[in-house]
């Protein structure tokens, strides 16, 4: 059985002083190499779970093991270098140049210059900053969307096997929160890191999710695939606050190749790509007669019509 | 004003003698005030009470806390340097403990998500954070003690203070003008120097 790059089992956290816990009966297994998303509404003591992860905030009940190891039997400072950490704020230091932000956690690891060096040029263009222009800036020279940026790389930094985010787009606008979300996608994919997510925005966390946890009152209501949430809510609230009544929604997470009816006589002038969701086969079917073709590599390789769409949505 | 430059020399003497009694003052008051401006930051009611008694130490008029310490170190040099440390403690360790609760929590937070120890965080990240806001108490301070170090020739302890005493006792105005320009000078150009540093702080 593979193991899980974080176990967490019975895990509680009580403030001192309150009287209900902030969090309370977490059981969650994280598998590795996932991009897991926290959601819920604020207060529902995500963020909280979050950060029993690198002990900036101590369980109170229970443990929490990160790739085998209780988090207890590693000193704290020597855990947080381990695992990368992005909050919605950035906390970049503004008195050092982007390079010297990214090179904080190999210099504290005692990383030999060439090395860290090479690696802060490797991130910046990793996260599509160009590190001739970038390197050496401050932050108050850079746009929050670019911020944020140097931030993820910045917790990309010492390759660790797990990154921490917290509501790491909350303060950037729209379009740059798009084209953020598309990066992380794009990272988790190429770099397989396992990735724990805390959002509260219901999109972002279909968008991005391996699988979702979804929260409330301090503890998990259900946990489990986007699709299998959307399509079998545990419960009224699970329902409402994912609107899973939204079928369209539901599409977006349905690839369309599954589909496909084979056919190699052209059956629309409308042409979507192989890669595309059902929510976007969907889109098209609306501009055109009854059937989109679907084009991979430039060749048609079938169609698909309305009756398709419904058939996967049933089936779902 | 024809004693200033009549007498360029021993005015010019007296001046360094004022200016070793202000550095040296602030060399030790600064060793003293960062454990103690850090120790402030970080614990609230603590603070509160270090900065209260350096307060009232702050309030003694500058001749009469001179004077106390005779008793205990003698006339001299070292008696005018401890009363001057005393001074500006409250200025820097003010500005110290100001300057770290001034750093952002998301930085703190960052910080310590990146695993960095107390130390670390505090001489990395909280420090040169806080750096232009220290550096504005020791401006402070420098021309406060540059200011009072004039009164530290009442304990023999030497600086332009002397000739504004000679004046007053001889009844010459010419070496009480000296005596205060060239203090006034050497205030303006600490002044200058502090603010051309902060400015460079400021990027």
């Amino acid at each position: 059985m593979d193991e899980p790059a974080i176990a967490m089992a019975g895990v509680g956290v009580r403030y001192p002083g309150n009287r209900t816990a902030a969090v309370h009966d977490i059981d969650l297994r994280i598998p590795a190499g996932e991009l897991t998303v926290f959601l819920g509404p604020s207060g529902c003591g995500k963020s909280t779970l979050l950060r029993t992860i690198n002990r900036l905030i101590e369980p109170t009940a229970g443990t929490i093991h990160v790739d085998g190891t209780e988090i207890h039997a590693l000193d704290a400072v020597q855990l947080r270098r381990r695992i990368g950490y992005v909050i919605q704020a950035v906390g970049l230091f503004p008195h050092l140049s982007i390079a010297e932000n990214i090179a904080v956690v190999p210099e504290l690891l005692g990383w030999e210059k060439p090395r860290i060096a090479a690696r802060i040029d490797e991130l910046l263009a990793l996260v599509r900053l160009d590190p001739a222009r970038y390197r050496s800036r401050l932050p108050s020279e850079l746009s929050g969307g670019e911020q944020q940026r140097v931030g993820v790389a910045r917790a990309l930094a010492a390759e660790p096997t797990i990154i921490l985010m917290d509501e790491p787009f909350g303060a950037v606008d729209a379009i740059v929160r798009g084209s953020l979300q598309d990066e992380i996608a794009r990272l988790h994919h190429t770099l397989g890191t396992t990735i724990v997510f805390v959002t509260h925005d219901v999109d972002e966390a279909l968008k991005l999710a391996d699988r979702i946890v979804v929260m409330d009152n301090g503890t998990i209501v259900q946990a489990d695939t986007p699709l299998a949430i959307l399509t079998q809510p545990a419960s009224p609230f699970v329902a409402q606050l994912l609107d899973t009544a939204d079928t369209v929604r539901r599409l977006g997470l349905i690839g369309v190749a599954g589909v496909i009816r084979a056919a190699n006589v052209a059956q629309s002038a409308i042409t979507i790509d192989a890669s595309a969701t059902l929510r976007e086969a969907l889109s098209a079917l609306l501009t055109a007669t009854d059937r989109v073709d679907v084009v991979r590599d430039g060749t048609r390789i079938g169609s698909v019509g309305f009756d398709d769409v419904r058939g996967a949505l049933a089936a779902a | 004003m024809t004693y200033l430059f009549t007498h360029l020399a021993d005015v010019a003497t007296l001046a360094g003698q004022h200016l070793a009694l202000v550095v040296t003052a602030l060399a030790i008051a600064l060793a003293i005030a960062l454990p103690l401006g850090i120790f402030s930051a970080q614990n609230e009611r603590l603070g509160t009470a270090t900065l209260g008694i350096l307060g009232a130490i702050y309030a003694i008029p500058s001749l009469a806390l001179l004077v106390l310490f005779v008793p205990i170190l003698g006339l001299g040099f070292w008696t005018a340097v401890v009363a001057l440390v005393a001074y500006a403690q409250m200025l820097l360790v003010r500005n110290i403990a100001v300057g770290l609760r001034s750093v952002p929590a998301a930085q703190i937070e960052a910080a310590k998500g990146m695993g960095m120890t107390r130390l670390q965080r505090l001489v990395r990240v909280e420090l040169p954070y806080a750096l232009p806001i220290i550096v504005g108490g020791l401006r402070i301070a420098t021309i406060s003690l540059i200011a009072i170090a004039t009164v530290a020739a009442f304990v023999n302890a030497g600086g332009l203070g002397t000739l504004i005493f000679a004046g007053i006792h001889q009844d010459d105005p010419q070496r009480i003008i000296a005596g205060s320009i060239g203090s006034a000078a050497l205030a303006i150009v600490a002044d200058l120097a502090f603010r051309g540093f902060e400015r460079r702080l400021a990027g």
